[in-house]
């Protein structure tokens, strides 16, 4: 069985996207923006004669919940919700406080921000590119509930698709944050890691075709198990990462149910998991039932890798079936033994005496 | 040749702290490709490259790892060497070896392929005695005999008058009913799943006694507890079923060491007073009838020759020349008679009890046998030998190698072309597939060394390339040997002598090869393929062979050179 522990944590190492904590630069950005907004509405309910509401910022998404990867494109995502003290009863219309959030930010960015159905998305680009964006959905409370809504809706969309729709964001975070401990939360944090980082390489780069990190991050949080395995040099159990990932995405697999499908005349592979806080819908619903299937069988040939990367013995073997076609170039391949050891098979009888040192 | 082994360390990336504790012993650091670093005690032959190095695990700064090929000392068992040969440039060799070392620490093969290698394995225990057995295993559980001399045991046996008979031919002795004693054959009926006992890793008489009970029914308990009650020594013929399929036969002897016990107690099943004896594995060898080839011409000069090799091949060599007339012989080889090395050798088993040198003791026969015959011996390493100049190799007429080692043969053929005297290398192959004899520095090129090509295959060679050495199971024992039957090696020996006798008329022109080659059915049968070469005719096979000739052989060649070059003086 192959032991490439070390490749998976230098992997991680590699992917690992710092919390805020750790991340100065974003921490700012974000300050700057949540100031920014405080402000903002502060001199537009003035301007409107109004009680200034008080705002709450909670952050999210893989920031708050510490299981963000350094993205392929470069393009830093930060969540940051925005929770009014206001009353969805007295606002009728979603997009009204959307809106403001947007006017106070206009000129923030040279990108003008974007109202989008969940959220308002600030642009930051450098050389023309985006380097990061930042979301924020926007949230009211109700006269009647304890609930948080969120604002649903565009600018311009008709009136079924703009709505307040219950939401727990707080909950979701405590759902995630809460479901692991010690060296079991460690190694869920990099199974989660190494799911999304295979996402961004087997999947297109856009577009409902790729599961939602959320939902993986809730598959994980439910199918996840800690696994250590005996190293014989050492005597000791370690975490054994492959065989812990391996037994996710088994799992997981299994949580797919096979339907016919008259059309194709094959079996198509469907998958639901239900948000484990309000409004509970399933997380993967913006996936079409050939898009989950197509998931399937690409979740199927990462569990083959993962067994046969675990049958063979040798590292470089070993790792070469993950990298780079599953988990990208930054999964690091050890030497092979040919050109470590390349000295063992090459010729026995050279020429020149010298080379033998006699 | 002096290498600086400090600086062959210091040149491989993948070690690292080298400090070395005396001029042959060397503390280092080895990376694994996995990532991981183990601290290493590297310790140098004195004839290095032709021998490898022995490494250990620092047990000062590591603990010893439960893992095959690892003994509790912390050596790695890294190569079973016969078969196998090794770059003889150290920078090379030293790459081999941890190759190898790496492979033992970092390969975790499933237990089914230590089960196939089951013999193998339990032979290399350190506490392991070899003895016979030429009882049938049965599929029922019975007492049978076992024969003994003093403490020891020799053979399993029936009891019956026939057994006795057929055992005393074996021993050149009659087998009294004083020197047998009892003991209990149990087959186990369920297949043993476990880890296959190696080096110094033997079951704890507890896990024994785990093993027996948990792998027979209730009838064979009851049996064995009537079998074992009012016995001071108990003896087992155990057999096991293996997670391959096959079955394996091992012997068990319990001494008691607490004399005060209760003669009621059952060690072999009461895991409570187990430890209060002492166990001895067997390991059992199942007898074969060997068969003897009679051959022989006739030699009409006299004729000097150094064997090196006294084995199988070498010891029936001594034989046939010894027929055909030639009278002075110096032997040397330093390996001991053991009964499991002399099941093909010509002295037989009934010369291995006392543990001797083979030198010694074929010297002894054969001047018993043919009062004409002067044989000189010398119980030493054969190259020590030649290079503390003990022997002399201009002081022979013919120089015979038969050592089965290619290693050593490839440096023995060295010393040999800085001689005058010509040689005949003979080996023999595994599995029955032939056998080869090859003249060297008889004139002209072709030496031992143009066999050997870059890939460090041998030209010669019936087998085709393997990972796997050929060195499997059949007859296992402590060290390894390849499984030959005493057939071939006789027909190799057959072979060299007759190219011996060609010699002696004048008949051989430079340096020909010659090989003979048998079946390769059970070669083939246990996954292995043939080479190219083994499917030539046995008729082109036979004849003088000077195709394997290196126009380049740095050993032949330059020695061609340099009689041209002084010829011209």
């Amino acid at each position: 069985m192959a032991d490439i522990q070390k490749q998976f944590i230098s992997f991680h190492d590699d992917i690992k996207l710092k919390r805020f904590k750790e991340n100065k630069e974003l921490r700012e950005k974000r300050d700057i923006i949540t100031s920014k907004i405080k402000e903002g509405v502060k001199v537009k309910f003035e301007e409107r004669e109004e009680n200034v509401p008080e705002i709450e910022f909670i952050d999210q998404g893989s920031y708050a919940v510490d299981l963000g990867i350094v993205p392929e494109d470069k393009d830093y995502d930060i969540d940051e919700g925005v929770i009014f003290n206001l009353h969805k009863e007295d606002y009728p219309d979603p997009i009204e406080l959307k809106k403001i959030i947007r006017d106070i930010l206009n000129h923030h960015t040279n990108t003008s921000p974007k109202i989008k159905n969940p959220c308002v998305t600030i642009t930051y680009l450098s050389d023309n590119e985006p380097m990061y964006h930042v979301d924020l959905p926007v949230y009211l409370k109700s006269k009647y509930t304890n609930d948080l809504y969120l604002a649903w809706g565009k600018e311009y969309s008709s009136d079924e698709n703009k709505y307040w729709d219950t939401a727990d964001p707080k909950g979701l975070n405590e759902h995630i944050r809460n479901s692991f401990t010690d060296n079991e939360k460690k190694q869920f944090k990099r199974v989660v890691r190494y799911m999304k980082k295979w996402k961004d390489i087997c999947f297109p780069s856009s577009g409902s075709a790729r599961p939602p990190s959320i939902g993986i991050t809730i598959a994980a949080v439910d199918l996840f198990s800690y696994k250590q395995t005996y190293d014989p040099i050492t005597g000791e159990f370690k975490d054994n990462d492959l065989i812990a990932l391996k037994h996710f995405v088994s799992n997981f697999k299994g949580r797919f149910i096979p339907q016919w499908d008259y059309g194709l005349e094959r079996n198509v592979y469907t998958v639901e998991y239900q948000l484990p806080v309000q409004p509970n819908r399933n997380v993967f619903s913006k996936m079409s039932k050939l898009q989950m299937d197509s998931f399937y069988q690409k979740l199927n040939d990462l569990e083959s890798a993962l067994n046969e990367a675990e049958t063979i013995s040798d590292p470089h073997d070993s790792c070469k079936i993950l990298s780079p076609k599953f988990f990208g170039g930054k999964f690091p391949i050890p030497v092979s033994k040919e050109a470590r050891y390349k000295q063992v098979g090459l010729s026995s009888a050279p020429s020149s005496s010298s080379a033998k040192g006699i | 040749m002096t290498i600086n082994y400090q600086n062959l360390l210091l040149e491989k990336v993948y070690l690292s702290g080298i400090e070395s504790i005396d001029s042959f012993q060397y503390k280092l650091i080895f990376e694994l490709r996995t990532g991981y670093q183990i601290p290493l005690i590297l310790t140098f032959s004195p004839q290095f490259p032709t021998e490898l190095p022995i490494i250990h695990i620092d047990k000062s700064s590591h603990s010893i790892p439960d893992i095959p090929h690892v003994m509790r000392s912390g050596l790695i068992c890294f190569l079973d060497e016969e078969g196998v040969i090794w770059s003889d440039i150290p920078e090379k060799t030293i790459d081999f070896v941890f190759e190898r070392v790496e492979n033992v620490l970092i390969s975790n093969p499933p237990q089914e392929e230590y089960h196939r290698e089951f013999s193998y394995y339990f032979g290399t225990l350190e506490n392991v005695e070899f003895v016979l057995s030429v009882y049938p295993p049965a599929d029922e559980p019975e007492e049978i005999s076992v024969f003994t001399i003093g403490k020891k045991a020799f053979a399993f046996l029936k009891g019956d008058m026939e057994s006795k008979t057929l055992l005393g031919r074996l021993f050149s002795t009659n087998i009294h009913s004083r020197s047998l004693e009892k003991a209990h054959y149990i087959p186990l009926e369920k297949t043993f799943e476990g880890a296959v006992p190696q080096l110094d890793r033997f079951w704890s008489n507890k896990e024994i006694s785990n093993i027996i009970r948990s792998h027979i029914n209730h009838k064979m308990l009851i049996d064995i507890q009537k079998f074992s009650m009012n016995k001071s020594k108990h003896y087992y013929l155990i057999r096991i079923p293996l997670l391959n399929g096959e079955q394996t036969v091992i012997g068990l002897k319990y001494e008691k060491i607490n004399q005060s016990l209760s003669k009621r107690v059952i060690p072999l099943i009461d895991e409570d007073i187990s430890d209060e004896f002492k166990v001895t594995p067997y390991f059992v060898f199942r007898n074969d009838d060997t068969t003897l080839l009679q051959r022989g011409g006739g030699v009409k000069k006299s004729l000097n020759i150094l064997l090196i090799g006294c084995g199988s091949i070498g010891s029936d060599l001594l034989f046939i020349l010894a027929r055909s007339g030639i009278k002075q012989f110096t032997l040397v080889d330093n390996d001991e008679l053991k009964i499991e090395n002399s099941y093909r050798h010509f002295l037989g088993m009934n010369k291995s009890i006392g543990r001797n040198y083979k030198v010694e003791l074929l010297k002894e026969e054969f001047e018993k046998r043919y009062p004409n015959v002067k044989i000189k011996i010398n119980a030493k390493e054969a190259i020590r030998t030649i290079n503390t100049g003990k022997v002399d190799l201009n002081d022979y007429d013919l120089i015979l190698v038969a050592i089965g080692n290619p290693n050593v043969e490839r440096k023995i053929n060295r010393l040999i072309y800085n001689s005058s005297t010509p040689a005949i290398f003979t080996w023999v192959e595994a599995y029955g597939l032939g056998g080869h004899a090859l003249v060297s520095n008889n004139g002209n090129q072709g030496c031992y060394e143009c066999l050997i090509d870059n890939e460090l295959r041998m030209y010669s060679s019936f087998a085709g390339e393997s990972d796997v050495p050929f060195t499997r199971n059949m007859n296992g024992c402590a060290g390894s040997f390849t499984p030959y039957g005493s057939i071939d090696s006789m027909e190799t020996a057959l072979l060299a002598a007759r190219l011996v006798m060609r010699f002696l008329e004048g008949d051989i022109e430079g340096n020909p090869l010659v090989s003979w080659k048998g079946s390769s059915e059970i070669f083939r049968s246990e996954g292995f393929h043939t080479s190219w070469r083994y499917n030539k005719s046995l008729d082109s096979l036979k004849q003088d062979n000077y195709d394997y000739i290196n126009p380049t052989c740095d050993i032949c060649a330059e020695k061609q050179m340099w009689s041209i070059t002084h010829d011209c003086y």
